[in-house]
């Protein structure tokens, strides 16, 4: 019987070229696909629900004295005998930093899942870089891409992102502004007290963030059965277990105690923690995050700081 | 191998690689299975709850076990393990008497048999037992025993299937007192498993108080069939047979002295006895000599019919007339009620007697049966004479003309004149019955008819001694049969008329039984019949125990037959046909009425043990070895997934497993063999039949069938041209080899200068005139001298006339002014080739009558042969842009278009037939249709 779960790019002599070749293509694929998922996303969060300087029509308000003439809006104001000035939607421009894991062990699918972890951790930073994008923020990848505002803001990162290889550390994220936002997409699948000593740096600078857990329903359900040999695709150490089948209660509650201390961790900081299963739609994660973004703090916080 | 185990090895040489077990069990025992191998990535995380096992984890016991066996199952299957089956014995010294069954049911289980006996010796030897060995069908003098077991196993060798019943009870009464005081003694009976009348007495006749086993060997059942009798009925011969066992469709075949195949029936299933009717004509069912069950090598399968099972050709003659509206008087009414079913009856047509024995010997009777004439005529009595001294029969019934006859040359005595009549107002005696009829003569086996009284007989002078004999008399000493010798023959006189006026003889049962035995008596009887007292016929061919009826064992004796007894087949007069190929007697095993059974083993008070014979053959237990092999694989791949795996897949694994394992016996594969009847030649025929096409003969003059050729071209270019038929290109073919029913017409271009074609090839094309074909003979010789039935002939005339001469040919006449001919296409008035002149001649068209108000001659059917001598061909023959290639004279082009359509119009009459004469109807049918 084949193994349950695989390295699903294969790894050549020259990884690192090969994962940018491999990345360059599938990256069209998840580019489609973030961009069809995004347009699922109601783009209602980034509105400032206030007047203020931005491109979008507001409100009409009449015009006060005191204020120049060349605010009225003299075809509103034609129409009857008071004077209106137009008014714009208040438009702030906001960074949010992205970064999705790419290294050997979000390779993994087993054969529960739809796709690899690091596809799916890569689709949804390409999501939601294509929603922040169309809403105007500017999107930015720590060491790849300074903070910019595009349109098509997804498809100039997957551009970038498609021609060089992408460190396989947690990044420290040193360009990021203190009101800048962070969103890492990552299996975190090391002990909670390695992954949280990534982490504390970023939480100690104040910054805000949303960590998106990415895992493999196999990592998560542990379906393995007898005499089985565990490799771990980054180090190559291996574990034997005569019945694996007998361990899975220990693990599962291991695994989750990681997950929890981490999430707990992040909370504390104020920082957001969702799961993301590669066997359920990415969406889900997705309108998770949205949700996330637009709660009512969690702009405000910063653009009235 | 000994046979002390029933088990041995064709290469016992492979038993040594049972060694690599020990290997293997060492390989299993260090390398242990492979784990499956699964990349995780949290294994940190993983790492911390599992302690690694670092020990590696060993086979399983019993999988270790069940792979040793596996491989031992493997092994012992290449060394080709046989069980050779035997027979055990239960311990003791007594002696075995060893009876073999081999009567005829016995050939189809003689090896199982002879192996079961042998293994029984063999067990014999080893208890040191003292051995008889008897076989129930064999000379009485056979020995016995006791033998030592090499002597033993010599007389069973002798021991073979024989073509008669078993003797059970003689058998086992000798060996009864064989062993009489010995104790201990067993008896193996190898019966054949058809139970015989004597087998309870038989059985009873042991003496059980030594007796320590009685083992009866059974054969497995089976079904077969055996012919108790046949008959031969007015129209066919009626078999009777026996089936043993579950009846089945048998196949009956039957035979003539030279062995060739005559006929043959089916039997269906029909219980214990069934009927088949094999159908043949007459004469054929009188060269029936044997009659065959097919596929059945026992000697009562076939069944051998003499000359007295033939059916006779008998001829009735009668001198007086009789009113039809009342044949109960008629002369002859009972006779023919009386034969029928026996006896083929000739009636000749002529009334005068003469003519009608005449007429009756060209139908070549064995039997010629006169009833009530006075004086056989002049004119017959030389032929009549010649057909007794041949061995013909000649039964005379009197009657009031025979009573008032002149001497008689043909009667067995001398006659006093007048009729004596019994009883009646103006005689004192009594109407006589019947005396037992004489044990000497014919009618010995018959009895005699007690309720039949004659009135009214003729009497013999008492003085003349004439040699005849008396067959048959009345109570009071007079004659009621009599019969002489005449040459190979016999003269037969019944002494009372054959209507039921003179004696109720004619209507009762002894009628028929007494004119059967007489009508058997008529030629060909080689000496058995119409002996006095015991006669011996040496044996000629019989019946082996394999049912091949073949030329008699040195054994056999030469047949008594006993008036008045049936022969009963014995092992010295074994079943078949006796006497010579003049006439022989035939002798059956079987007697009609017997019923085959099963035997049952005897009960008796001593053990009787039922046994089956050991199998017929050694048994490989090679594919066995292997299947075992093969499913403790399919157990061992399950356990290593029951073992190794999540249960999801290991439910899927078994399931298909369990498939792999009863796919093969679910899916039993019959795969029929689809028969082609597809035969050589097949092409050519098609290609043949699949256009129609005009075809010659070849002469064998090239030149001739060059211009023949080319003359058919032209007549297919003409055809095509101007009608709707198109045929293909014309074929030349060989009368001799070549199939000619596919061609409508044959062009045959008399060539004197060729060779004279065979005689064969003229019956076939004389065949296939006969079939419908036409052939149309071309003289071409128009030119030299006319065609003519008068004997100043061209060298092709008498060419042709030789040709006809081979021939049936019908009446032939010009073509007349109405025939069909003239009208079949074009409207033509002559029939011109190349030259003008010939007339064309056809068949005669016989009895129609030339109306003037039909344009056309009717008659039916297609003038087989047309006759010209315009040479056809020559003017045909037309070049592919349609230029004449032959100038025809006188040089005319008109004439050419006639010949053309004269070709055309032939060629229509052929295909047509007469169906353009039929539209001289035409009109009338429109008239009808109101047109």
């Amino acid at each position: 019987m084949a193994a349950l779960g695989q390295i699903a790019t294969p790894a050549s002599a020259t990884i690192v070229l090969g994962e940018a070749r491999t990345r360059a293509a599938v990256m069209g694929e998840l580019l489609i696909e973030a961009q069809r998922i995004a347009t699922t996303i109601s783009s209602g969060w980034h509105g400032r629900k206030m007047r203020g300087s931005g491109e979008k029509f507001w409100q009409f308000r009449p015009h006060t004295n005191g204020e120049p003439a060349q605010l009225i809006d003299w075809r509103r104001s034609a129409r009857d005998d008071s004077s209106y000035v137009r008014e714009k939607e208040w438009d702030a421009a906001h960074t949010v930093w992205l970064w999705a894991d790419a290294s050997r062990s979000m390779h993994f699918k087993s054969s529960m899942a739809r796709t690899a972890k690091a596809d799916r951790a890569m689709l949804i930073v390409l999501a939601l870089a294509e929603v922040l994008s169309r809403a105007g923020e500017r999107i930015a990848w720590p060491n790849l891409a300074n903070p910019f505002s595009s349109r098509d803001g997804a498809s100039r990162l997957a551009v970038r992102i498609a021609a060089t290889s992408l460190p396989q550390e947690v990044p420290d994220f040193a360009e990021a502004k203190r009101l800048s936002e962070i969103v890492i997409a990552s299996d975190f699948s090391d002990p909670a007290e390695d992954v949280l000593a990534r982490l504390e740096p970023l939480f100690a600078r104040g910054l805000r963030g949303h960590l998106v857990e990415v895992v493999d329903p196999a990592e998560e359900d542990f379906p393995y059965y007898g005499h089985t040999e565990f490799r771990d695709p980054e180090t190559g150490a291996t574990l034997l277990s005569g019945r694996a089948q007998l361990v899975a209660q220990a693990y599962k509650a291991a695994f989750l105690a990681r997950r929890d201390s981490i999430a707990a961790a992040a909370r504390r900081r104020g920082w957001t923690y969702c799961v993301s299963r590669t066997s359920d739609p990415a969406t889900k994660t997705l309108v998770h995050l949205h949700a996330a973004f637009a709660a009512p703090g969690a702009f405000r916080d910063g653009a009235l700081a | 191998m000994s046979s002390l185990l029933p088990l041995s090895f064709a290469s016992p040489m492979l038993l040594g690689s049972l060694l690599l077990l020990a290997l293997i069990w060492w390989l299993l025992r260090v390398t242990p299975p492979r784990p499956e191998i699964e990349v995780f990535p949290p294994l940190k995380i993983l790492a911390k709850v599992l302690e690694s096992e670092v020990t590696p984890r060993k086979t399983p016991w019993w999988v270790l076990l069940m792979r040793l066996a596996m491989a031992a199952m493997v092994i012992l299957a290449l060394a080709d393990p046989v069980l050779n089956y035997v027979v055990r014995l239960a311990n003791g010294s007594g002696p075995l008497v060893i009876v073999v069954d081999n009567g005829w049911p016995s050939a189809r289980i003689f090896e199982s048999q002879m192996r079961t006996a042998n293994s029984l010796i063999d067990e014999a030897e080893k208890g040191g037992r003292i051995l008889y060995i008897a076989a129930t069908a064999a000379q009485p003098s056979a020995e016995a025993g006791p033998f030592d077991p090499t002597t033993a196993r010599k007389v069973l060798a002798t021991v073979e299937p024989r073509p008669v019943a078993s003797e059970r009870g003689r058998v086992l009464g000798k060996i009864a007192g064989l062993v009489k005081g010995k104790a201990g003694t067993t008896v193996a009976f190898l019966s054949d498993g058809v139970s015989l009348s004597g087998d309870e007495a038989a059985f009873k006749s042991i003496d059980t108080s030594d007796l320590d086993n009685f083992i009866w060997f059974m054969p497995k059942p089976s079904s077969f069939a055996a012919i108790t009798s046949v008959a031969n009925t007015a129209d066919a011969l009626d078999i009777e047979v026996a089936n043993y066992g579950p009846a089945a469709m048998v196949t009956i075949a039957a035979f003539d002295g030279k062995g060739r195949r005559i006929g043959e029936t089916q039997l269906v299933p029909s219980g214990q006895t069934g009927h088949a009717i094999l159908s043949a004509p007459f004469e054929l069912r009188n060269d029936v000599q044997a009659v065959v069950i097919e596929g059945q090598k026992l000697s009562a399968a076939t069944y051998v019919l003499d000359e007295t099972l033939r059916r006779k050709r008998v001829a009735l003659i009668s001198g007086s007339e009789y009113d039809e509206g009342q044949p109960l008087l008629a002369p002859l009414y009972y006779i023919r009620k009386a034969i029928e079913p026996f006896a083929d009856i000739v009636d000749p047509k002529s009334a005068e007697i003469a003519a009608g024995l005449k007429e009756a010997f060209e139908s070549r009777p064995s039997v010629i049966i006169i009833a009530d004439v006075g004086t056989i005529p002049e004119a017959a009595a030389a032929a009549l004479q010649q057909f007794i001294e041949n061995g013909g029969i000649l039964i005379r019934f009197a009657g009031p003309r025979l009573a008032a006859a002149d001497e008689d040359l043909f009667l067995p005595v001398t006659l006093r004149k007048g009729e004596r009549m019994l009883g009646g107002s103006m005689s004192w005696t009594e109407p006589q019955h019947v005396a037992e009829f004489p044990k000497d003569g014919p009618f010995a086996g018959l009895t005699a008819p007690d309720n039949v009284t004659v009135s009214r007989q003729v009497l013999a002078e008492p003085n003349a001694d004439t040699g005849a004999q008396t067959w048959a008399s009345l109570a009071d000493g007079t004659q009621l049969v009599t019969a002489v010798s005449r040459g190979k023959g016999r003269i037969v006189l019944f002494h009372v008329a054959p209507q039921a006026t003179w004696s109720n003889l004619p209507i009762s049962g002894s009628f028929v039984d007494m004119l059967r035995q007489t009508i058997r008596l008529s030629s060909g009887t080689g000496g058995a019949e119409g002996l006095n007292g015991t006669a011996f016929l040496k044996p000629w061919r019989t019946i082996g125990a394999g049912g091949a009826l073949g030329p008699a064992p040195s054994d056999a004796k030469p047949l008594p037959i006993i008036a008045g007894k049936t022969p009963v087949a014995s092992i010295e007069n074994p079943p078949g046909l006796y006497g010579s190929d003049e006439g022989a007697a035939a002798l059956n095993l079987l007697q009609s009425g017997t019923v085959l059974q099963a035997a049952l083993p005897p009960t008796m008070a001593a053990k009787v043990e039922s046994r089956d014979y050991v199998s017929d053959e050694n048994r490989s237990l090679k594919g066995i070895l292997l299947a075992i092999a093969a499913i403790i694989l399919i157990l061992d791949g399950l356990a290593m997934i029951l073992m190794n795996r999540r249960p999801m897949f290991a439910r899927a694994a078994i399931t298909a497993a369990l498939a792999i394992v009863l796919l093969p016996i679910l899916l039993t594969s019959n795969g029929m063999a689809q028969d082609s009847d597809a035969r050589p030649g097949d092409a050519e025929a098609i290609a043949a039949i699949s256009v129609t096409r005009l075809a010659f003969i070849k002469t064998g003059s090239a030149e001739t069938d060059k211009v023949t050729m080319e003359g058919l071209q032209g007549l297919t270019y003409y055809l095509t041209d101007k009608t709707t038929l198109e045929p293909a290109d014309p074929v030349g073919v060989d009368a001799e080899t070549d199939e000619l029913a596919f061609y409508p017409l044959l062009y045959w271009p008399v060539d004197p200068d060729a060779p004279m074609p065979s005689d064969k090839a003229l019956a076939r094309v004389d065949a296939y005139m006969q079939a419908g074909g036409s052939v149309l003979f071309d003289t071409r010789d128009q030119g030299g001298s006319s065609f003519s039935l008068i004997d100043d002939a061209s060298p092709a005339n008498t060419r042709l006339r030789a040709m006809l001469g081979a021939m049936n040919v019908p009446p032939l006449e010009p073509v007349p002014d109405d025939h069909v001919l003239t009208k079949s296409f074009y409207l033509l008035k002559e029939f011109p080739g190349r030259y003008s002149g010939s007339p064309l001649w056809v068949e005669q068209v016989l009895d129609t009558v030339s109306r003037a108000d039909r344009p056309v001659r009717t008659g039916d059917g297609v003038s087989p042969i047309l006759i010209t001598g315009n040479d056809f061909a020559s003017a045909w023959a037309l070049d592919e842009n349609g230029e004449p290639l032959y100038p025809t004279e006188p040089d005319d082009a008109e004439q050419r278009i006639m010949a053309l359509r004269a070709g055309v119009n032939i060629v229509m009459y052929m295909l047509t037939g007469n169906y353009k004469s039929d539209q001289v109807h035409i009109p009338s049918l429109l008239e009808r249709l109101g047109q």
